[in-house]
């Protein structure tokens, strides 16, 4: 390995995970910080969408096509997700992890184990090679295009009057009530949206390494919340629209110690799952010492203030 | 007009069921403002829950200006009440800024759309709410609620609660949790906004002075019933004793 | 505060890669993708490591072997990937996704870096190849079982109608197994009772069910999970008597009673066979992917002594002839 191999495979490696990991990021954001939900539906939802994307590919649909019906499906499944809460009254950690088994079968009977692009079909990005002849090219850019679109849209979104009342449903849903917002269907589309931006992400996952596993989605709400932590530790938490700047920044942060973990001699067929847990850990910890600060910190700032009033 | 008709709620509990509100009968008019007392227990915090549809009732009804709401849910009746929590905690949200408190106030009860939350003309309305408390909050709009003390919260919560005029003001002890100074200032701040709006209020209180001093009628709420509706003439000239005569007659009546 | 202890850990980070430019450019660079640390999977890659020696190529004097073990993890395998792809003059994967992970790496780079894989059941279903013959860069070993012959097994044994098979339904390679041993209980007339699993937990309780439900025989195909929980199924099937075929000789070493296995070091000297004729010029895409054809039986006789079940002296002589 030498210094200009190591470059381009940070320069490569680098952007094409941190850019399809922000966009899970971004899902499990919603969910677990937005909606206030630890939906455990994640891991499995991810490969769902891999794999029924590029089985659609393989029957024949176009792959632009291909990936929106697998968000589609994905929203589906976001949706039954949030009725089993709504309707069912069961526990939400609980309907995400009835999700997450029931998507097993499917799964399974889709992919039978790893489902591979047939030959002679293209994805997204092969069609878009065929304009830039390189194809690593061409799948950065695709996907720096998408989040970036991605990663606008949710700013828009979040600031219009239903992003609003969606934030205030998960955060306080007496006061949201109280002020006339419908927690129950705020919840249901806090939860289609979170599951449509993992569909998406795994959509493009699915297509951009031309194959997929049952199991492809292990770790993904690990690795989601360690770059939301991340982010939260790095940048702090002073405004929304900062929250989602610092998702991209902490994606690309995390897979750039990640690499250099992995190509760093020996380090990585011995030591990489202890690093990577290491890795995780010291991220939650600092994550949790900060909010334990900043708590105190508000304590005396609230007591200062009594003693001046 | 409010009226709330036959109003029973019963609370199933292990092993028994617990009578909380008895065949309540209430009628508001415009423009009153009712202070209401009783023990713990006897129903008063139960009851604005069911006024706000926090929860059904088992039987009865609500109705406002011969609208009957008994069936609707708390958030569809949102557009009729303005609701200030005892808790400062409850009434706002900490990590999110005052503006952003105020723009999800600003649109209760209506439909929430795509359209911007944080328009800049809605700033002049918060301004022009914010100026007459004097707490400099005008100037503060995007700063986080968290950083602002418990009275400066409720003050923001009580004048959420009126930003869209509601045919209902709804106070449950909402200077309970707050220093005697800090009370006495939300306490003015609530009869001023009450006033300055024509508005229809029911405020809890634990507080007999106050209970005595604020509104044009009291109602003393014991064991789920309403036991004295007192109007403005004899309120005016009420003392704390005459209350707790009432009260113990009440319970004598009960036994 | 914080920017700064993070601008110094990654600066640390990148002061250790100067180790890295240190290395030899002369020395042919082999990159080994290994999807999980598995006996089997191992043993495919020292038959590999040890037949490149014994023709010529030994790691530090003319070849520099760079080993990646994702354990499972696809982000990690995808990486690895990559990096292996652009620091490598060959690639070779072992198991399935990561021989499609390598594939796909040295695809994305237009490059026609040779892609060697190993232990892939179906190489065309997987999609690696389209065919043995025609199959570009990618060239290597598959370890389909001998189904047929262990099922044939069973009937060397008395009275047994009733099998049950064991193994993860999310392993490619076990679903591929499975239906080749379906297709061989349904011409012998043996009733094949499915006791898949999705994790390794779910072993004892699928068992016990067959069990219960009367099977007479286990079949256990190269699979991984099941693999890795042989020692908790050997009791089991002692104190129950069951004749269990293992299509690993590892696993039946570790619990089962016999079985002809894939022998993984056989396989991974046959792959090293053609990495050595494309290190020496050979055009990989001439090269025939190649079977295993060398099917050894294992016989574990701990599990005849303990159950007190005979061993057919046919089976006896073969054994020890292997």
């Amino acid at each position: 390995m030498n210094w200009a191999s190591v470059f381009y495979f940070l320069g490569t490696d680098v952007p094409l995970q941190a850019l399809v990991w922000v966009i899970v990021a971004l899902g499990v954001f919603v969910a677990f910080k937005v909606l206030g939900v630890a939906d455990m539906s994640v891991d499995a939802l991810f490969p769902f969408s891999a794999i029924l994307s590029l089985l659609l590919i393989n029957l024949g649909v176009p792959s632009i096509l291909a990936l929106l019906i697998a968000v589609i499906a994905s929203m589906g499944v976001g949706f039954i997700n949030s009725a089993l809460h709504v309707y069912l009254k069961i526990d939400p950690l609980l309907a995400g992890i009835i999700v997450m088994i029931a998507l097993y079968t499917p799964n399974l009977l889709m992919a039978k184990g790893t489902i591979s692009l047939a030959s002679g079909k293209s994805t997204i990005f092969i069609g878009l090679n065929s304009l830039f002849h390189n194809m690593i090219a061409s799948k950065i850019f695709l996907m720096a295009i998408i989040c970036l679109a991605i990663l606008i849209l949710a700013y828009w979104f979040f600031g219009t009057e239903l992003g609003l009342s969606l934030r205030a449903s998960g955060k306080n849903s007496s006061m949201s009530k109280a002020n006339g917002i419908n927690t129950n269907g705020m919840y249901i589309l806090g939860l289609v949206i979170s599951s449509a931006l993992i569909g998406l992400a795994g959509g493009l996952y699915g297509q951009l390494n031309t194959y997929s596993t049952n199991d492809s989605g292990r770790g993904s709400i690990v690795i989601g919340l360690a770059i939301i932590f991340l982010g939260e530790v790095i940048f702090g938490n002073k405004s929304f629209k900062f929250s989602l700047l610092s998702l991209l920044v902490a994606s690309i942060i995390y897979w750039l110690i990640l690499d250099i973990i992995q190509i760093l001699p020996d380090f990585s067929t011995t030591y990489l799952n202890l690093t990577k847990a290491i890795f995780i850990t010291l991220i939650v910890c600092v994550y949790e010492l900060k909010k334990t600060a900043k708590k105190k910190l508000s304590i005396r700032k609230a007591l200062i203030i009594k003693e001046e009033n | 007009m409010i009226e709330l008709k036959n109003i029973v709620k019963d609370f199933d509990s292990a092993n028994s069921i617990n009578h909380v509100l008895k065949g309540l009968n209430l009628k508001i008019n415009d423009k009153d403002f009712i202070t209401v007392i009783g023990s713990n227990g006897s129903g008063k915090s139960t009851l604005l829950n069911i006024i706000a549809g926090s929860f059904p009732p088992t039987s009865g009804q609500i109705i406002f200006d011969g609208e009957d709401v008994t069936k609707t849910k708390e958030h569809q009746r949102a557009h009729l009440i303005g609701r200030v929590f005892q808790d400062p905690n409850t009434g706002t949200i900490g990590d999110i800024s005052i503006q952003e408190n105020l723009a999800i106030a600003l649109k209760r009860g209506e439909k929430r759309t795509l359209r911007w939350a944080l328009k800049k003309e809605y700033n002049d309305i918060y301004v022009r709410q914010l100026k007459p408390l004097n707490l400099g909050l005008e100037t503060r709009l995007g700063d986080k609620i968290s950083s602002l003390s418990g009275g400066q919260r409720q003050s923001v919560t009580l004048l959420m609660a009126v930003l869209k005029k509601p045919k209902l003001l709804l106070l449950d002890e909402h200077t309970a949790a707050l220093d005697p100074k800090t009370s006495k200032k939300i306490m003015a701040l609530t009869e001023k906004l009450i006033e300055d709006n024509g508005l229809t209020a029911m405020m809890i209180t634990h507080n007999m002075k106050d209970a005595i001093r604020y509104g044009n009628r009291l109602i003393m709420i014991s064991e789920g019933r309403i036991i004295a509706d007192i109007r403005k003439d004899k309120k005016d000239k009420l003392t704390i004793d005459d209350l707790y005569a009432q009260f113990d007659k009440a319970e004598k009546t009960e036994d | 505060m914080k920017k700064q202890l993070t601008i110094f850990g990654l600066a640390a980070m990148c002061s250790s890669l100067v180790s890295l430019s240190g290395c030899g450019n002369s020395l042919k660079q082999i990159g080994i993708l290994q999807v999980i640390t598995h006996d089997a999977l191992g043993a495919d890659r020292q038959g590999f490591i040890d037949q490149l020696e014994k023709e010529g190529f030994k790691d530090g004097e003319n070849i520099s072997i760079k080993l990646q073990i994702p354990e499972g993890d696809s982000p990690t395998e995808t990486s690895m990937a990559n990096s292996l792809a652009l620091s490598s003059d060959l690639v070779f994967g072992i198991a399935t996704s990561s021989s499609l992970a390598l594939k796909k790496a040295v695809s994305d780079l237009g490059a026609s870096t040779p892609v060697l894989y190993s232990a892939v059941t179906d190489p065309v279903a997987a999609g690696l190849i389209t065919s043995s013959t025609d199959h570009g860069n990618v060239v290597g070993t598959s370890d389909a079982g001998p189904t047929a012959k262990n099922i044939d097994l069973f009937t060397q044994f008395s009275s047994i109608d009733k099998i049950g098979i064991l193994y993860n339904t999310a392993e490619q390679n076990s679903i591929i197994q499975k239906n080749e041993a379906q297709a061989e209980c349904d011409v012998k007339g043996i009733t094949l009772i499915d006791g898949g699993v999705t994790a390794q937990n779910e072993i004892a309780s699928s068992l016990n069910s067959m069990i219960a439900q009367g099977i007479k025989g286990l079949f256990i195909p190269t699979d991984n999970t099941v693999a890795a929980a042989m020692v908790s199924i050997k009791e089991t099937v002692i104190a129950n008597k069951i004749i269990t075929i293992c299509a690993d000789a590892a696993a039946t070493k570790n619990g089962g009673s016999l079985g002809y296995s894939v022998d993984y070091y056989t396989l991974g000297q046959t792959t090293g066979k053609m990495a050595a004729k494309i290190l020496n010029g050979t055009d990989p895409s001439t090269i025939e992917c190649s079977l295993s054809d060398s099917f050894p039986l294992e016989l574990n006789s701990d599990f005849f002594t303990a159950t007190g079940i005979s061993v057919p002296a046919a089976i006896q002589a073969e054994a020890e002839a292997d």
